[in-house]
């Protein structure tokens, strides 16, 4: 019991390695979402139901089975659901992996058909390089303290976030490229510009060797400093590049971003 | 700007200017990268649907300049059946400017230039960047994030003798 998860899951990763992507069930989805929903909320009844019989957990801390991992469901307090970062499904003959993040941990479900319903068979969850999580807070910090530079129009701060090599592009607009035109760049905004609200949201962060993929929204207001233009209101997205300097702190190598609202570019 | 422009100019094999960097990379996994981009290039250039998607993740994020994000292959393939369904792409180039390989993951960086022709009114040339996250899978290299932005529209220029 303890060792053919483990041996299960690797032997459908080698045998989808062979295997094209299909289109994913839309009962499967949906059966996933409901499964993951009842974890959090401590629903026995529907994660049974949708738990084949056989099933196995293999978790850092050692292998369960079905009715072990019910009980500890059972002890769970409701939460909210939470999200679940870089989801993935992959056929394997009638079955489907299904491969997701949550938080600082990662996850393999092992999907199959049983009785005419989606189940899942085992599950393998390991727990993330525990460096990634130091990254996401200091990717969160250095977020942080960017508003909070924009907001006193700081552009010394604002270029100190980027590498001497980086390149910061904003649609509509030639791209800064090295320390020299990013930091003569944000002096130039934030003369012409106040940071008047400022949300930024990180979505998820992927470690890449001594990069960190940092992908999020923004919403803002920005105010003339000069004439009578009224406030622009936006909001957008970004694909941030990260990258581990010498001293392990992250400074910013490539960035790009753009806006939602239609027309705007 | 409109999205069609935004998600029909992408990839192409023009590489001008382009380094790339390989840490814990390969030649081979450059190689297997730009041949992915050209097959993308090629779908989009024959209106074949199901040959762009073939190197899209199915957890691809697509964002796009006026748009919110969109996720995966179900929504990249309602993206791509109504651009190509609108527009035709007779000329799509891409300037790469630099491919850096992370192990499992290549940042690809750029400028590209595509004419679009709609099934009534004017064609549509566009130009703008784009930054691509390639992820290795077990199929192969696929497109994992997808950003565009784009520059204005060049002003009209005079004839010149």
């Amino acid at each position: 019991m303890t060792t053919r998860s483990p041996f299960l899951a690797a032997g459908l990763l080698i045998l989808a390695s062979q295997i094209s992507s299909a289109q994913v069930p839309a009962d499967l989805r949906a059966a996933a979402r409901a499964r993951n929903l009842a974890v959090a909320k401590a629903d026995v009844a529907t994660w049974d139901k949708l738990t084949t019989d056989s099933f196995t957990v293999v978790f850092p801390s050692g292998p369960l089975t079905k009715a072990q991992r019910l009980a500890e469901i059972k002890l769970g307090k409701p939460t909210e659901n939470p999200p679940l970062q870089n989801e993935r499904f992959q056929r394997v003959g009638n079955d489907f992996i299904h491969r997701y993040q949550i938080d600082h941990a990662s996850f393999l479900e092992v999907w199959t058909k049983e009785r005419g319903n989606w189940r899942v068979a085992t599950v393998q969850a390991t727990l993330l390089d525990p460096d990634s999580a130091a990254v996401q807070q200091a990717i969160t910090a250095a977020n942080a303290r960017f508003v909070d530079a924009f907001k006193r129009g700081d552009a010394a701060t604002l270029a100190a976030n980027y590498t001497d090599d980086a390149v910061f592009m904003a649609p509509n607009m030639t791209a800064w490229e090295g320390h020299a035109a990013i930091s003569q760049g944000f002096t130039g905004f934030v003369s012409q510009f106040g940071l008047v609200d400022a949300r930024v949201a990180t979505k998820d962060v992927i470690l890449a060797g001594d990069y960190a993929i940092e992908r999020g929204t923004y919403a803002w207001t920005l105010h003339p400093k000069t004439g009578t233009g009224a406030d622009i209101v936006d909001s957008g997205k970004y694909l941030t590049v990260w990258e581990r300097q010498a001293d392990g702190s992250w400074k910013i190598v490539r960035d790009i971003n753009n806006s939602d609202r239609p027309g705007a570019m | 700007m409109t999205r069609a422009l935004a998600s029909a100019a992408f990839l192409a094999v023009v590489i001008s200017a382009c380094h790339a960097h390989n840490v814990g990379g390969t030649s081979a996994d450059s190689t297997a990268i730009v041949a992915a981009a050209a097959q993308y290039r090629q779908g989009w250039l024959n209106g074949d649907t199901a040959m762009a998607l073939s190197v899209i993740s199915d957890d691809v994020q697509l964002m796009l300049p006026g748009a919110p994000d969109v996720h995966g292959q179900a929504g990249a393939r309602k993206v791509f059946v109504e651009e190509m369904t609108q527009y035709h792409i007779p000329a799509l180039t891409v300037h790469r400017q630099e491919l850096l390989l992370q192990g499992d993951h290549a940042i690809d960086l750029g400028t590209y230039e595509e004419t679009m022709v709609p099934r009534k009114g004017a064609t549509i040339y566009a130009t703008g960047r784009y930054l691509v996250v390639w992820r290795r899978e077990p199929g192969g290299w696929r497109m994992w994030r997808y950003m565009l932005n784009e520059f204005a529209p060049p002003a009209p220029t005079r004839a010149t003798s």
